[in-house]
Parts: C-alpha cells; sequence; structure tokens
C-alpha cells in the first residue's frame, strides 16, 4: 500500500462512521415526518445503515492501521481505529438493548383482552395468549434480526480494526 | 478439537469473540423465552365477588378480588440457564483467548480478544450475582406463608444453584485455568 492509499483510508476510517451516523439519523427523520410512524423495521434499517458505515470505517482504518505499523507513519491511524472500536461498542450496546426491549414489548401484543363493555368490572386474569404472525413479523422478527446483527456485526467491526497486513 | 499450535492466534482471537457474541445471543433468547413463559404463569387469582350495595334498591358492587398464590414460575430456572450458557461460553472464549495470546501476545486483535473474554466472564459473574440478589429480594416480597414446597423451588435452590454456578465461574476463570506466559 502507498502512503496515498494509506491517507485515503484513513480519512475514510474518520469520515466514514461519522457520515453514517448522520445519514441514519435524517433518514429517520425523514421517515418520521413522510410517514408519521416509526416501524420496527425501519429501527433495523437504521441501525443496519449505522453498523455498516461503522464497519467500512473499521475495515479502512485497519488499513491505515496495518500501513502505520509497517511503515511508522500515520501516527492518527491508531485514533480511527480506537474511534471506530469505541462507536462499535457503542453501536452493539445500544442495538442488544434496543433488541431486547423490542422482543419484551412484542411478547406483550401476544396477550389479547377481551373487549370491555362497560358493565362488567375489569378482571385482570381474562386474558388469553395467542400467536399472532402479524406481531410476530412486524415486531418481534425485527428483534432477532436486530441482536443478530448487532452480535455478529460487532465481532466484524473488532476484526476489520485488527489488520495485520494492508 | 485442534491443538492451539494448529491454530493460528488470530483465528483463535475469532473464535473467541464468535463465541462471546454466541453466548450473548443465546443470553438473549433464553431471557425472551423465559419472559413468554411468565405469560401463563401468575401468582394471583381472581375471583368475582358481589356485595350487596349499602343503598336500597341499587345495582349490587362487583369487583374481582385478587388472591395471592405463588406458584413455581419456569422463568426462575429458564434465567438461570441463560447466565449459566452465557457463563459456559465465556469461560471457553477466555481459554481460547488465552491460547491465543499463549502464541502471539503483541498481536492486536488478540488483545482485542483476551480483553472481550475477560469482559464477558465478569458479566457472567454479574449476571449470577444479579440473579441472586433479585431472588432473595423478590422472596422477602414473597413473605414467609407461603407453601414450603414452592417456597424451596422459588427461593432456595434458585440462590444455592446461582452460588454454585458463581463459584464454577470464579475458580475455573480465574484459578483453574490455563498456564500461560503473559497473562
Amino acid at each position: 500500500m502507498t502512503e496515498q492509499k494509506a491517507r485515503k483510508s484513513l480519512a475514510y476510517g474518520f469520515a466514514s462512521p461519522i457520515t453514517g451516523a448522520a445519514l441514519g439519523v435524517l433518514l429517520g427523520l425523514a421517515i418520521f415526518d413522510i410517514f408519521d410512524t416509526f416501524e420496527q423495521w425501519t429501527v433495523v434499517i437504521l441501525l443496519a445503515l449505522l453498523g455498516a458505515s461503522i464497519w467500512f470505517g473499521a475495515n479502512k482504518s485497519g488499513e491505515a492501521l496495518a500501513y502505520s505499523n509497517k511503515t511508522g507513519e500515520l501516527p492518527a491511524a491508531k485514533g480511527a481505529a480506537n474511534l471506530n472500536s469505541i462507536l462499535a461498542i457503542v453501536w452493539m450496546a445500544v442495538s442488544f438493548v434496543v433488541s431486547i426491549t423490542m422482543a419484551l414489548g412484542a411478547l406483550d401484543s401476544f396477550i389479547k383482552r377481551p373487549e370491555y363493555n362497560g358493565r362488567e368490572p375489569y378482571n385482570p386474569g381474562d386474558f388469553t395468549v395467542a400467536f399472532d404472525f402479524t406481531v410476530f413479523v412486524g415486531e418481534f422478527l425485527p428483534a432477532v434480526v436486530i441482536v443478530a446483527m448487532a452480535m455478529f456485526g460487532f465481532v466484524f467491526q473488532l476484526v476489520a480494526t485488527s489488520k495485520e497486513t494492508d | 478439537m485442534a491443538k492451539p499450535t494448529e491454530l493460528s492466534a488470530r483465528k483463535l482471537s475469532i473464535n473467541s469473540l464468535f463465541l462471546v457474541a454466541i453466548g450473548a445471543t443465546s443470553w438473549w433468547a433464553i431471557i425472551v423465552l423465559s419472559a413468554y413463559s411468565d405469560l401463563f404463569y401468575d401468582d394471583y387469582s381472581y375471583t368475582r365477588v358481589e356485595e350487596d350495595s349499602p343503598m336500597k334498591g341499587e345495582d349490587p358492587f362487583i369487583y374481582y378480588d385478587s388472591i395471592y398464590e405463588p406458584v413455581i414460575h419456569p422463568s426462575t430456572y429458564l434465567s438461570l440457564t441463560a447466565v449459566l450458557v452465557f457463563a459456559m461460553t465465556a469461560l471457553w472464549a477466555r481459554q481460547s483467548a488465552r491460547r491465543a495470546v499463549k502464541i502471539d501476545p503483541s498481536n492486536r486483535l488478540v488483545k482485542t480478544a483476551s480483553v472481550w473474554s475477560f469482559i464477558a466472564v465478569i458479566l457472567a459473574l454479574v449476571l449470577g450475582l444479579v440473579f441472586g440478589f433479585a431472588t432473595f429480594v423478590s422472596s422477602l416480597a414473597q413473605g414467609s406463608g407461603t407453601d414450603p414446597l414452592v417456597r424451596i423451588f422459588t427461593t432456595y435452590v434458585p440462590i444455592l444453584l446461582a452460588a454454585a454456578l458463581l463459584l464454577f465461574i470464579a475458580l475455573r476463570g480465574f484459578v483453574m485455568k490455563l498456564e500461560v506466559n503473559d497473562d
């Protein structure tokens, strides 16, 4: 790898997660403003976009770091690799919390209570737990996708920042 | 399984990181399953009560009275299983990372795997501790007048199992570990 290429990789390493985060926030806001709703699959897309931008940044900063380790030049490469590692940790933690909250919320949606007619008193024990395909696909499945993406994406991000050769 | 020397430090480190990820995902899945099982077990039963109105000619006063009857929740044991699975994968990941450290201690990925496997073991200890403490606190809220069999299987046995698990993690993670030059 030439110095010019290494510098380019370093620039991508710093720019990619920042650009990804900004794009994710703007896209989320646009979806909310246009459709006036924020569905679970939208969260999946936004987290995937953010994760991919961090992975790309980690990959590029890893390349720059490998060049830096070999030549002793570009000391900022370590900073970029550390930045992407920290962002990967934050992304993984946030995604994990979001996924478990989403999954537990989806479980509550499987509970079906009878219509309240106003004459009978409320009975807290009167409910059934029934499988609902719409709830499963719309609320539970996104949580499964997020947790898998967070855990395994995190490993790929960490591996990307630790390249030995460019 | 191949001997440590046959595998590169990098491959061992990747295996270690994947083991931590598998453990965390399994913990997530079992915790969600335990929350789902809780939907079918309620410590309260509800009976319809009809009381005469104090004013003559008015409709009787009807409501559902809750009766507290604690039952053994499978979620208690499922939560403990979640901690157990996470702890086992964390210990396995730690062992793998320590082998990688023995081969190439200066490698960045090896250092990362070593740190994350250590964090996973500590996290497993914390989860076990939180489980034990939560079971103890909920047993205080349950009161002492519960059916002895239910009491034993909802509080005493889980706390005992959690203590045994914590002891195992601590000994396996920090005392009976693989001999390596660099810790």
